[in-house]
């Protein structure tokens, strides 16, 4: 066996092509191929977009997509700079704080998630909009008849989307808030700074990162929401590349907004990723993780008791109580729910398959660009990671145009909208792979190969068992996101294949309320079991 | 006579009804350096955080310059108390330059002063030049530095300094160490650190503090505390490598050895008393002799000595220390005899 002189080799191997050891074809094959796929609607729509000709290019640069661009901008901005704003302190509450039931708040808070942008939209409107909730009361009590329409437009759909969002910036900047090495906190003090001082100078400036890894996540959705904005009539980018779609069918442009559309989550990923500049965090050498102090709050206690019920009661359990008395209304009223079952199961089954497969394409493509690092596995990666720019109904209007053109077998079938949705999350299951397989040593595998095993045995013996933890984290993931999954689903389930989004969507655009609570209700069920089980497991791992 | 720098009085602390730090009372003198020796888990890294004012002693006092910091419901708060610390992973900021790291500790200076200090505290540890680095563009031995130019720059009442050198490998350590030291002589620094290495003790303290399950076993110079251990703790702690049996026998512990000189700070060793003589690894001359009862059991050449296991006809393995010229074969058969003068430090055996 030769012995590699590791830091001097590696350094060039990342460099190099296809890096200095042999990949085993069961890990390329499958690595490039999943690069080739994800790649797959980018390079669709630059084709299509290229092809539409000077009209649907006067289309798409008049002013009044300025006008768009520049709401669309407005509100992801809005959206960011208040969750951060909501979920920083929680964070710091749950997890350095003596906050009574502070373990059970660091779960409830983060499960707002699990509520979809257009049932939040929905709530909102059917509770303090026309003909909703509290005007209906206002009426029977003092005969009011019309309430202003301040929910809608950018104070509605921004409150919105930001307590569906804010839980992105919470776990991001809870995650390294309980990483953080407490020496650094200790050494401002003993230089003489206050805690309010330690707290502006060192500690905010070391979150940064995560805070702004959570503030792209918020704005990224927020970039590609569809069902909140169009239901709070806040016309965003995402609601004007529909609309052309819907009404137009003239695909070159929407193709070319859609393109917009991917440039500006480009940038925002690229102005994260350049605010870091030179600063690099580079964890404390050591490894020795001290117990960090725990905050007495002492009178502050019910304050922040008040803070994250407030933050709940407003995100997640009025939000419920306006869902049950529509539900109660429409039982009473007799609404129909046998269609539930099959919404469910179909719902269960596409976002199922995508979990599936979502996981299965992102082991061998962790595993080539964690063992086997070279400039291939660093493009096959980058391209795995297209669905995190990609607005969901971009991926859908591509996979639309390819599979009519190219693929008419898989057009109008369930797999076309699977593969939307693995193209759209497997960033997801990647990271989930990748973190679990980077914290596990390569000299296991190796010792497996020793021992004579071949690559592909030694994979599913040793290196997937190893993963295992991290994999079914990510596949739950990826199910959670593809259940809530709203414009992919629209335009790519095939005729007669309707899922809970899918039917709450049509019942709440038209207003019926009380039809769309039982199918919202099942839809926010079936992706809370998921997100306590990641969450559970979560508070498990932590010392 | 002015205070002492710092003064602990029968300081305790407790964790989960566990006491962590028991009873320690010390003080120190300005411009002294003070060692904490001990096992890992004995409390002397809590020591540390109880000066430095990041935990509060369940009991007891501690003073700073004569005004109280804990005593009673009082707790002066870290920021309050004026004393630097250097942690083990030196905890430089790492979003901070080497400049805006050195000058954490001083923007309450006015923008002149400041400077002023900025620029000693960057000389005092020969950083010029580096000052717009980050904490990662710098080497190990830079980042120790900076943390101590951190450290020192407000001109704090005590340095503590925890496990200072733990992370560095063996080649560097001495150097830094002595870098280090003389750059705390130069300036007349009062500090106390945390060691669980006695060599680093010994060479840099000018009294050693022996710790063992969260009380002060002994406190005095380096000599004192190898050469006349309070216990047979402190001597295990300070490095004693042998423990002899013996019997006092009209006046000389008789052993297998012979009959040594011993004295003992055990009182009530009398006349026949079953006694533990401790040995350090130099305290025994080995010779060849035809006749002797000893044999060499094996031998370390170590380079800069030679390291020899003595088999006693009891069974007993006597550890001895030599210059590595020395040649004696495995299996030969030699005679102790005790190396100088000195007296044997003697404890009473129970049963």
């Amino acid at each position: 066996m030769t012995a590699e002189p590791a830091p001097a080799r590696a350094r060039r191997t990342s460099l190099a092509l296809l890096g200095a050891r042999p990949v085993p074809a069961v890990f390329w094959i499958p690595a490039l191929a999943v690069g080739v796929a994800m790649l797959l609607p980018l390079a669709y729509l630059v084709v299509r977009a290229a092809g539409g000709g000077e009209e649907a290019w006067d289309l798409v640069l008049r002013p009044r997509t300025a006008y768009v661009l520049g709401r669309t901008v407005l509100l992801a901005a809005v959206v960011s700079a208040a969750s951060i704003a909501l979920a920083v302190p929680l964070a710091w509450l749950t997890v350095r704080t003596d906050m009574r039931f502070r373990r059970i708040w660091a779960v409830l808070v983060a499960l707002p998630l699990v509520v979809p942008s257009y049932v939040g939209a929905f709530l909102l409107i059917s509770a303090f909009g026309p003909r909703g909730i509290l005007q209906q009361a206002l009426e029977a009590f003092l005969g009011i008849e019309r309430l202003p329409a301040v929910i809608y437009g950018l104070p509605g759909a921004a409150f919105t989307l930001t307590l569906l969002s804010y839980p992105y910036v919470y776990l991001t900047v809870r995650g390294l808030l309980a990483d953080l090495d407490p020496s650094l906190e200790e050494s401002a003090r003993s230089l003489g700074h206050g805690g309010w001082s330690v707290a502006r100078r060192v500690t905010l400036p070391l979150l940064r990162p995560a805070i702004a890894a959570g503030a792209i996540l918020v704005a990224l959705y927020t970039l590609s929401d569809f069902g909140a904005v169009s239901l709070l009539r806040y016309e965003t980018f995402t609601w004007a590349i529909y609309q052309q779609y819907q009404t137009l069918f003239d695909r070159s442009a929407a193709a070319a907004m859609s393109l917009m559309l991917v440039f500006i989550a480009v940038a925002a990923l690229w102005g994260e990723s350049v605010t870091r500049g030179r600063l690099r965090y580079y964890a404390g050498a050591s490894g020795s993780a001290r117990q960090q102090r725990v905050v007495r709050l002492g009178r502050w206690r019910w304050a922040a008791q008040a803070y994250c019920a407030s933050v709940l009661v407003v995100a997640l359990v009025l939000p419920m109580a306006v869902l049950a008395y529509w539900l109660a209304r429409g039982v009473a009223a007799g609404e129909q729910i046998d269609f539930l079952w099959a919404a469910a199961r179909n719902s269960a089954y596409s976002s199922g398959l995508a979990a599936a497969a979502a996981v299965a394409l992102a082991v061998p493509v962790a595993i080539v660009s964690v063992r086997y690092p070279s400039l291939f596995s660093r493009v096959v990666e980058r391209a795995s990671h297209v669905g995190y720019a990609l607005p969901g109904l971009v991926v859908a209007l591509s996979l639309v145009y390819f599979a009519s053109n190219y693929a008419p077998l898989v057009y109008q079938t369930v797999w076309l909208l699977v593969l939307a949705y693995v193209v759209l999350h497997l960033p997801a299951a990647l990271g989930a792979a990748r973190a679990s397989l980077s914290r596990s040593s390569p000299r296991l595998e190796e010792a497996a190969r020793g021992l004579g095993r071949s690559p592909f045995n030694a994979m599913m013996t040793v290196t997937v068992p190893i993963m295992r933890r991290g994999v079914l984290a990510g596949a739950a993931l990826v199910f959670l996101i593809s259940v809530k999954e709203l414009p992919a689903t629209l335009i790519l389930g095939p005729l007669g294949f309707k899922t809970l989004a899918t039917y709450v969507w049509s019942a709440t655009s038209e207003a019926f309320f009380a039809r769309a609570a039982a199918p919202a209700l099942a839809l926010i069920l079936m992706s809370s079991l998921p997100m306590a089980l990641l969450m559970m497991r979560g508070e498990r791992a932590r010392p | 006579m002015t205070a002492p720098v710092v003064e602990l009085k029968g300081v305790a602390k407790w964790y989960d009804d566990v006491p962590v730090v028991d009873d320690v009372s010390f003080s120190l003198g300005e411009g002294e350096v003070l060692a904490l020796l001990g096992p890992s888990g004995c409390g002397k890294t809590t020591v540390l955080r109880l000066i430095a004012g990041f935990e509060a002693p369940d009991r007891g006092a501690i003073r700073l310059r004569g005004s109280d910091v804990d005593a009673g419901s009082v707790h002066v708060p870290p920021e309050r108390r004026r004393v630097g610390m250097l942690f083990q992973e030196y905890a430089l900021f790492p979003h901070l330059t080497v400049e805006q790291n050195v000058g954490f500790g001083l923007d309450r200076l006015p923008p002149e002063e400041r400077r002023l200090k900025l620029r000693r505290a960057v000389e005092l540890v020969r950083l010029e030049g580096l000052e717009s680095r980050y904490p990662h563009e710098l080497s190990g031995g830079q980042q120790q530095r900076v943390a101590l130019a951190r450290t020192l720059a407000p001109q704090p009442v005590v340095v503590l300094l925890d496990e200072p050198f733990s992370n560095v490998d063996a080649g560097l350590r001495a150097r830094m160490r002595s870098e280090v030291e003389a750059i705390l002589r130069e300036g007349r620094v009062s500090t106390v650190f945390v060691t669980h290495d006695r060599e680093e003790a010994f060479a840099t303290a000018d009294r050693v503090a022996v710790m063992h399950e969260g009380r002060i076993r002994q406190i005095d110079t380096p000599q004192a505390v190898y050469h006349s251990p309070a216990s047979l703790q402190v001597a295990r702690i300070c490095g004693a490598a042998n423990f002899i049996d013996g019997v006092i026998e009209s006046g000389w512990a008789s052993t297998e050895v012979g009959r040594l000189q011993w004295h003992s700070p055990d009182e009530g060793i009398e006349e026949g008393s079953r006694v533990s003589i401790i040995a350090h690894p130099d305290g025994f001359r080995v010779q060849y002799s035809a006749n002797g009862t000893a044999t060499v059991e094996s031998s370390e050449f170590r380079g800069d000595e030679t390291i020899l296991r003595i088999l006693m006809p009891s069974g007993n393995v006597i550890r001895t220390r030599h210059a590595s010229s020395a040649s004696l074969a495995p299996g030969a058969p030699v005679r102790l005899t005790p190396a100088t003068r000195t007296p044997f430090t003697a404890f009473l055996r129970e049963s």
